[in-house]
């Protein structure tokens, strides 16, 4: 479980966290549950950790 | 969306000296004045099953001008796509400018015809002093925007 804020920004609504200090935003979508939108943040988190693995960073 | 006239592409639009920042037909926006355009010579990286291609970490690729009109001249890190080939789970398209900038400023960019929306996408701000934007969740495209040549010139454009 990610703990997090929220932004809007004209019609989306950005999740807003920071992890291991790096400051993260993820889209939400109207009527998302907090189920989804955890899932949202943790494919964010993913996709983060794959690139870092595929760049060899 | 671009705007023609015969087979000249229109980039500045003005009434007197006003410049007009937006097209519409009807209800429906045709057309956005162009915040900045840089333009890519595709490099790629090539290592096991993980391909990249555009501006970045890969080999041989380049842009030109090289510096973010949105983000006062801060320069462009990476403008290029990723994948593991093998998965076929498709392209991940990444956007990198050096320096701590806030997730606004544009809308789209739009590589060789394809646009990217800043809302659909993850952004992330890196303590080394990267702010990278991220298209990654599903459905990721298919198609890689910046193709597989090597070398060829593909125009980014932001709105």
């Amino acid at each position: 479980m990610i703990n997090y804020e929220t932004r809007q920004d004209g019609d989306v609504t950005f999740a807003t966290f920071t992890r291991e200090g790096t400051y993260f935003e993820v889209p939400t979508v109207a009527g998302q549950t907090e189920e989804e939108i955890q899932a949202a943040i943790q494919t964010s988190l993913d996709t983060y950790d794959l690139i870092q693995e595929m760049q060899g960073d | 969306m671009s705007i023609f006239i015969g087979g000249t592409e229109i980039t500045d639009i003005q009434i007197g000296s006003t410049a007009i920042n937006s097209v519409y037909v009807g209800a429906n926006k045709v057309w956005d004045r162009s915040l900045d355009t840089q333009t890519v010579t595709v490099g790629e990286y090539s290592s096991g099953n993980i391909r990249g291609y555009g501006f970045g970490f890969t080999t041989g690729g380049s842009i030109s001008d090289g510096t973010s009109n949105m983000f006062s001249g801060a320069a462009y890190v990476q403008i290029d796509t990723l994948a593991d080939i093998s998965n076929g789970q498709g392209w991940i398209v990444q956007l990198g400018i050096n320096g701590t900038h806030p997730n606004s400023g544009w809308t789209t960019m739009t590589i060789d015809g394809v646009a990217f929306n800043r809302a659909d996408i993850s952004f992330h701000s890196q303590p080394s002093g990267i702010t990278n934007w991220v298209w990654s969740d599903a459905p990721r495209p298919q198609t890689n925007p910046f193709g597989t040549t090597v070398g060829a010139t593909k125009q980014v454009v932001f709105t």
